[in-house]
């Protein structure tokens, strides 16, 4: 042969290779890194989940289930309705599948999968499923329960129709279509929505969720054990309700940040994750690139953090509320938050409290002197040593204000704190004349002044009873107004705060977090030491036997000395606000059984 | 038979078969009277102990369970009038001797004392107390036991009452209301008596013996003279025959409720004396008596509110749900603990108004209604016997054939309506 | 004997009168048109600050002494007839209703010795005594019991029963129309028929005195039940004083027997921040008063039923430092009626001549009652106010 020709030829063959290689490649399933990859971007939000299979073996087979299971409460449990509804379940399941509940779980789940979501006009709610098969087994076992289901409830064979999509063979039963490509099996309730994965999955195109601006929000960490997304302004329903007016002042500084973030929230994705130490759960709610509105600003201060709560904290809190507002700009612009009435009883409620503070201006020289956090705190009273504690024994509590320089404004807060007094006192004077009159005593802690309301109650009362918790009192640090139910926990607050040395002007000061706190033991001690009295309450309203009431309350003990705590937080970072729940429980080698 | 027979006759004991057959009726009207309402159980229990034994026996069970001691605890800790009223109508309705409740709410109308002057439910409900404790005793210890009690004391004006100064309420109220009744004392006692207990004081909530207020002059009273201190008037008084008259008929009154003339009243006061003041065996005559079981006597009180929910609660077995009760008690005149006058409450039909029989309309529709959990009322129990057995519950000695026939068309198959129904019934408003 | 308030109030729970109601249809026949006037008491709790209710807007005192309060010159409604006078903007409803000749306002009520604490003027009010000391009977407590057969009241409200009514006759709160439910529904009627048959019988041995209560219950409940059951032809507006109106116009226009009936409004007490407060409190008055005048126009029974409003005092001439004002005396009353010769009656508020900042009444709300009491009720008023007051000529 002539050598030019076989070069052409070799050239044309070359050619032609690469060519047909190309068309080939366009028919070609891509590799599925992210599952978000096959989803059509016009989903409203989408869950996913990995390795959830292999998580739930091992919790199933772990020795830590099988102690609690033989726990007094795991005992329980396991007598009652729910639990053996659950076996059921999973035996009906075994029975009309022929297979096991969990392999074939693990097998078609188990490894990774997506659920998306999106309404239309025509097709309504949309769904896709796109999973991530362990194995091809595991694909025809799946088929076979689903058959052997299908035939035991209908009675007749099942039968899937077979179709197709531009090469990818599509198969439907009933209202569901699905389509096996690969590893991932993609299940869909409508034949469009399925279709455009199949676009996505042979690289027809680009628009998938994975790729699309609102998702890349998202962070790439995989600390969840499932996790999910949403585009709230997509539906209809909730789009309304986000940042509109509230008719309750208490409400409105608690949630009216939160709420106008909502509005503003172009992505929402919530987490959770568990395991033996907790279970917790995360939610952001991303705003677009304008940001949160600024008329927000006074639920989203910035302060410096300090040591004062976690100082508490080692001290043995039942339980802590630390709210930062700028009280003072909220109240200013509550017609901004509130409605008409509302922001009306604000006023009433301004002009009520001026009396109190001697005739100041509530809202324009009280207000603006308070810093930026408001805490209430909560601890159980010490059990008296001789026996004789009050029944109910109720927790301390109080409230701890900031204030920026207490030594010219502090003075307010001591008026107020007398007016109130003297006001009751004129109140139970008119009602009942034998009654005894509460008296203001100043003690000293260190060398901040407190006030501690003396109720003029008898000593050594042999059954003191509910009004023997109480001794308000009242103190003025450097920085703090404190308000507490009890002299003792006002004077644990005095002596915390006098620590503390102040914030020096360089330091940094960061977007404060809103933080609630629940110790769980501290919590079951609560029940312990108003056990009597709780179960005689139980008795009265449910007719049933003292004893009967006592073991009620002692597997709540029980189920409560599980967890060891419950946090919750809330913050901003810049244009993004984070809420984390987060629950920490106790199901280490020792399970401690209430002792007291 | 009752018109032919003379007072004495009309007192003496009930002969089962010959002055009236002793049957599932007969017992359940003691249990109404005596008791709250007419449960199954208390019924065939009465009547296996017989009209003679059963009064006496119901008034000695032992009531001081477990539970009575924690919920007399806790509420006494709360301390609130609603949390000791809570703590009586439990006590009532679920208590093992509501025989006791019953004879201590005669004496907390009796000795009317209102919380809303002495201001302490703790001091109420140590009265309370007093009366469940001592109420089957003695009256001579009763009396002496209250005219002592701080809530009385604060309630008709004790501290005011100062040697010099004296202030005639208690001892207006201890002749006229207490021990005597009208016409057996003259204003000239009543002046001196107040005398005798001056210094009888309240301090930090207890009774306090103020000598220094106290008069220790001559008194006359009742003709007698010397220096008589309170005790002393108390004692005077309870000696005399009128007394035992006055408490007797009360007595009389609460648990028979046949209308009393000149000759019952004497025979009533002799009964009085032969029990020596006792009261626990005076009541069980009364309640054994031939007049007890006589056809006037049978439905002829009309039930106060207490009888009225709580018996009705009692016969349909509820367990639960006693913080209700004040409330409910309240609405249809029946204020515990906050008694309208020292004269107590008016009883009798004055109990029924327009509102007041409206708001035990509303509690009959509370029982089926949808707080249908508060009461625990045992539905499934009740269906499974029937509507038979529930008219046999509430009407022991027959219910007339056309209600129960217009009951049973219209809400045959609905049994809460029928309980609705029965309990609005005007039959079922007489004990 | 007199009843303590709180016997009474105790014995007056959610419940209904005692007159019968067949006695009543037949009084009321033969009484003919004059003997069945009805009085609708609205209280306006607080406090109602009359010199910016009914304004004297050519007065120049008034906007001096109110620079942030007082109402502007043109937005003041004018009054048919005054050429000094106006009524506040949110009452378009009443202004309308002055022109057509129903509504009289009365200026300058009060009493003398003015006491500006809210329950003892207002106790003040409800037994028409200024020297109140203790326990007393209320003025229409004592007219029941003067007409027990002709007159029987009514309480429309979650408050207690107003001392007003405190007296011998029972008076009926209506509180939240839950006691009606007893007999609503299927359930409710098949009880109904129970009771009405087990009622009716009578029977060989019986407690007839409860039968007969019970029928007396059953109908008034059955009476209220079937009024409240027909729509009203006219909106009301959804508030708590457009409710109770609501259940009073379907009252008097079904033929309900309670001729007095009683509701109220709370809120007047603006001592802080009184604009939006009050422009909503009037707003809502003025809506609700003129849903009901032409609730009972459209019935036919426009004169036979007369709308008093009240409030315990006034307030302060000059407006405080919380852009609110105090306590005060004299205020101006409406009455409301197709019978009545629409005007406005006594002097335009003097803000020279005040009584430590307040203003002087000028007529004593005695009157007022004496011309109720006389013309609509037919009951002697010097007795019963204990004085003789001058009726004021309001009834055609």
């Amino acid at each position: 042969m002539h050598p030019h020709s076989t070069r052409r030829s070799m050239a044309l063959a070359f050619i032609s290779f690469f060519i047909i290689q190309g068309i080939l490649k366009s028919e070609e399933l891509q590799e599925c890194a992210r599952l978000a990859d096959w989803t059509p971007a016009s989903v409203i939000g989408y869950a996913e989940a990995k390795m959830t299979g292999p998580r739930l073996r091992s919790f199933l087979s772990s020795a830590r289930l099988k102690r609690l299971l033989d726990s007094s409460l795991g005992k329980a449990y396991r007598q009652g309705e729910d639990y053996s509804k659950l076996i059921d379940n999973l035996d009906n399941i075994e029975q009309a599948t022929g297979q096991k509940p969990l392999e074939l779980f693990d097998g078609l789940l188990g490894k990774e999968f997506l659920l998306a979501s999106r309404l239309s006009f025509t097709a309504g709610q949309e769904a896709l499923l796109l999973t991530r098969i362990k194995n091809p087994a595991a694909i025809a076992r799946g088929r076979k329960a689903f058959a052997a289901a299908m035939e035991a409830a209908t009675g007749s064979p099942f039968e899937t129709r077979k179709l197709d999509h531009e090469g990818q063979a599509i198969e439907q039963a009933g209202n569901i279509w699905f389509a096996e490509m690969g590893e991932i099996l993609a299940l869909a309730n409508s034949k469009k929505i399925l279709e455009e994965a199949i676009d996505l999955a042979y690289g027809r195109t680009e628009k998938s969720a994975g790729a699309s601006p609102p998702f890349s929000h998202l962070s790439d960490k995989k600390d969840y054990l499932i996790r999910a997304s949403l585009r709230p302004t997509f539906i209809p329903v909730l789009a309304g309700q986000f940042g509109r007016k509230l008719d309750n002042p208490a409400l409105s500084f608690l949630l009216s940040g939160i709420s106008g973030a909502l509005r503003d929230c172009k992505l929402m994705s919530a987490s959770l994750d568990t395991s033996w130490s907790g279970i917790s759960l995360g939610l952001t709610l991303h705003s677009d690139d304008s940001g949160i509105a600024e008329k927000y600003d006074p639920f989203f201060p910035r302060t410096t953090p300090g040591e004062f709560h976690s100082n508490l904290q080692k001290r043995g809190l039942l339980g802590s509320i630390r709210l930062s507002r700028n009280i003072h700009g909220w109240w200013e612009n509550s017609a901004a938050f509130l409605d008409a009435q509302a922001a009306g009883s604000l006023a009433q409620a301004s002009a009520a409290l001026s009396m109190f503070f001697g005739g100041l201006n509530f809202q324009d020289e009280v207000l603006s002197q308070l810093g930026k956090t408001i805490s209430l705190i909560f601890k159980n009273p010490p059990k008296a040593r001789n026996g004789s504690s009050p029944s109910p024994l109720i927790p301390g509590g109080a409230l701890i204000v900031e204030l920026n320089d207490a030594k010219k404004f502090g003075r307010p807060f001591i008026v107020a704190f007398n007016s109130l007094v003297s006001i009751i006192n004129i109140t139970r004077m008119q009602q009942d004349s034998n009654a005894p009159s509460m008296l203001v005593r100043p003690e000293k802690v260190g060398e901040v002044d407190c006030y501690k309301v003396d109720l003029g109650l008898p000593g050594n009362a042999k059954a003191p009873g509910i009004e023997y918790n109480f001794s308000p009192s009242l103190a003025v640090t450097r920085n703090k107004v404190i308000l507490g139910s009890t002299f003792d926990i006002v004077k644990l607050l005095v002596e915390e705060s006098e620590k503390i040395r102040p914030a020096g002007k360089t330091s940094v000061q960061a977007y404060a977090r809103d933080r609630l706190y629940i110790d769980g033991r501290a919590l079951n001690s609560i029940l312990g030491n108003n056990l009597n009295f709780l179960a005689a309450q139980q008795v009265i309203d449910k007719g049933i036997g003292l004893d009967e009431a006592k073991n009620e309350l002692s597997v709540i003990r029980t189920a409560l000395s599980y967890i060891r705590d419950l946090e919750f937080e809330s913050f901003r970072e810049e244009e993004a606000i984070h809420m984390k729940l987060g629950i920490g429980l106790i199901t280490g080698n020792t399970i401690v059984e209430p002792s007291n | 038979m009752s018109a032919n027979l003379t007072a004495r006759e009309r007192l003496e004991p009930f002969r089962p078969g010959k002055d009236g057959p002793w049957d599932y009726a007969a017992a359940a009207h003691l249990a109404r009277r005596q008791a709250f309402g007419a449960p199954r159980e208390l019924v065939e229990k009465i009547l296996e102990l017989g009209p003679r034994a059963a009064p006496g026996a119901l008034l000695e069970e032992l009531d001081e369970t477990p539970e009575m001691e924690a919920v007399a605890d806790s509420q006494r800790r709360i301390g609130s009038t609603e949390a000791v009223q809570t703590w009586w109508t439990h006590r009532m309705l679920r208590g093992n001797c509501p025989a006791r409740d019953k004879l201590a709410l005669f004496w907390h109308d009796h000795f009317a004392t209102s919380d809303t002057k002495v201001k302490d439910a703790r001091l109420m409900m140590d009265q309370v107390q007093l009366f469940i404790r001592q109420g089957a005793g003695h009256f001579h210890a009763l009396l002496q036991s209250i005219a002592r009690d701080p809530a009385i004391l604060i309630w008709l004006d004790g501290n005011s009452n100062r040697k010099g100064k004296p202030n005639e309420n208690f001892a207006r109220e201890l002749m006229e209301l207490f021990s005597l009744g009208v016409g057996n004392y003259t204003e000239e006692d009543i002046k001196e008596a107040a005398r005798a207990f001056t210094g009888w004081h309240v301090k930090d909530r207890k009774f306090w013996f103020n000598k220094r207020a106290h008069d220790t002059g001559s008194k006359t009273i009742f003709g007698t003279t010397g220096n008589f201190d309170g005790t002393d008037v108390l004692l005077a008084c309870l000696e005399k025959q009128a007394c035992g008259e006055f408490i007797a008929e009360k007595l009389f009154n609460y648990y028979v409720g046949t209308p009393v003339d000149g000759e019952l009243r004497k025979a009533l006061g002799e009964l009085y004396h032969a029990n020596l003041h006792s009261l626990s065996p005076l009541v069980g005559q009364m309640l054994s008596s031939r007049e007890f079981y006589s056809a006037p006597a049978r439905r002829a009180i009309l039930s106060s509110p207490a009888d009225f929910a709580i018996g009705t609660l009692r016969n349909l077995g509820a367990t639960a749900g006693a913080a209700h009760l004040p409330e409910e008690m309240s609405r249809m005149g029946m204020d515990l603990l906050r008694p309208p006058s020292v004269k107590g409450w008016q009883k009798g039909k004055s109990w029924l108004n327009s509102n007041t029989l409206l708001s035990r309309y509303r509690f009959a529709s509370m029982l089926g209604g949808a707080d249908e959990n508060s009461f625990r009322v045992p539905w499934g129990k009740l269906r499974k016997e029937g509507p038979n057995r529930l008219f046999k519950l509430f009407f022991p000695g027959g219910l007339d054939e056309k209600i129960r026939k217009v009951i049973l068309e219209e809400a045959g198959g609905d049994l809460k309506l029928m309980v609705t129904a029965i309990v609005e019934l005007p039959e079922h408003q007489y004990i | 004997m007199i009843f303590t308030r709180r016997d009474f109030l105790k014995l007056s729970g959610p419940g209904l009168t005692l007159a019968p109601a067949l006695l009543l249809e037949a009084a009321e026949k033969a009484a003919g048109a004059a003997g069945n006037q009805r009085l609708v008491v609205v209280q306006l709790t607080g406090g109602n600050d009359g010199l910016n209710t009914v304004i004297p807007f050519e007065d120049d005192s008034y906007y001096r002494s109110r620079p942030a309060l007082a109402i502007p010159k043109a937005r003041v409604l004018r009054l048919e007839g005054s050429s000094e006078m106006g009524l506040h903007p949110s009452l378009a409803g009443l202004q309308e209703l002055h022109k057509e000749g129903h509504l009289a306002i009365i200026q300058g009520a009060g009493y003398p010795g003015p006491d500006r604490s809210h329950f003892r003027s207002m106790d003040i009010w409800h037994t028409a005594n200024p020297s109140i000391a203790g326990e007393e009977k209320g003025w229409l407590g004592k007219a029941l019991e003067q007409k027990p057969a002709a007159l029987s009241g009514i309480h429309i409200g979650s408050e207690s029963l107003p001392l007003a009514f405190n007296g011998e006759r029972h008076v009926a709160s209506i509180q939240n129309l839950d006691f009606i439910e007893l007999l609503s529904g299927s359930k409710g009627a098949r009880l109904k028929k129970i009771m009405r048959a087990v009622n009716a019988e009578p029977r060989t041995r019986g407690p007839g005195y409860i039968r007969g209560l019970a029928n007396e219950t059953l109908d008034t409940l059955d009476q209220i039940l079937k009024v409240s059951q027909e729509p009203p032809p006219v909106e009301y507006p959804d508030s708590e004083l457009g409710r109770q109106m609501k259940l009073a116009g379907q009252m008097v226009s079904g033929g309900y027997p309670a001729r007095i009936l009683y509701l109220g409004q709370r809120g007047y007490d603006t001592h802080a921040r009184q604009s939006n407060a009050h422009t909503s409190l009037l707003g809502d008055l003025s809506g609700a008063l003129t849903a009901f005048y032409r609730h009972v126009e459209k019935t036919g029974v426009a004169e036979r039923v007369t709308v008093m409003v009240f409030s315990e005092f006034g307030r302060r001439v000059k407006e405080n430092a919380s852009l609110g004002t105090d306590h005060g005396c004299a205020a101006p009353m409406f009455l409301l009626s197709g019978k009545i010769k629409g005007c406005l009656r006594g002097p335009n508020p003097d803000l020279t001549n005040l009584d430590r900042g307040d203003l002087r009444f000028t007529i004593d709300f005695r009157r007022v009652y004496a011309t109720l009491l006389e013309e609509l009720f037919r009951i002697d008023s010097k007795k019963l106010l204990g004085g003789n007051f001058d009726k004021l000529g309001l009834f055609t």
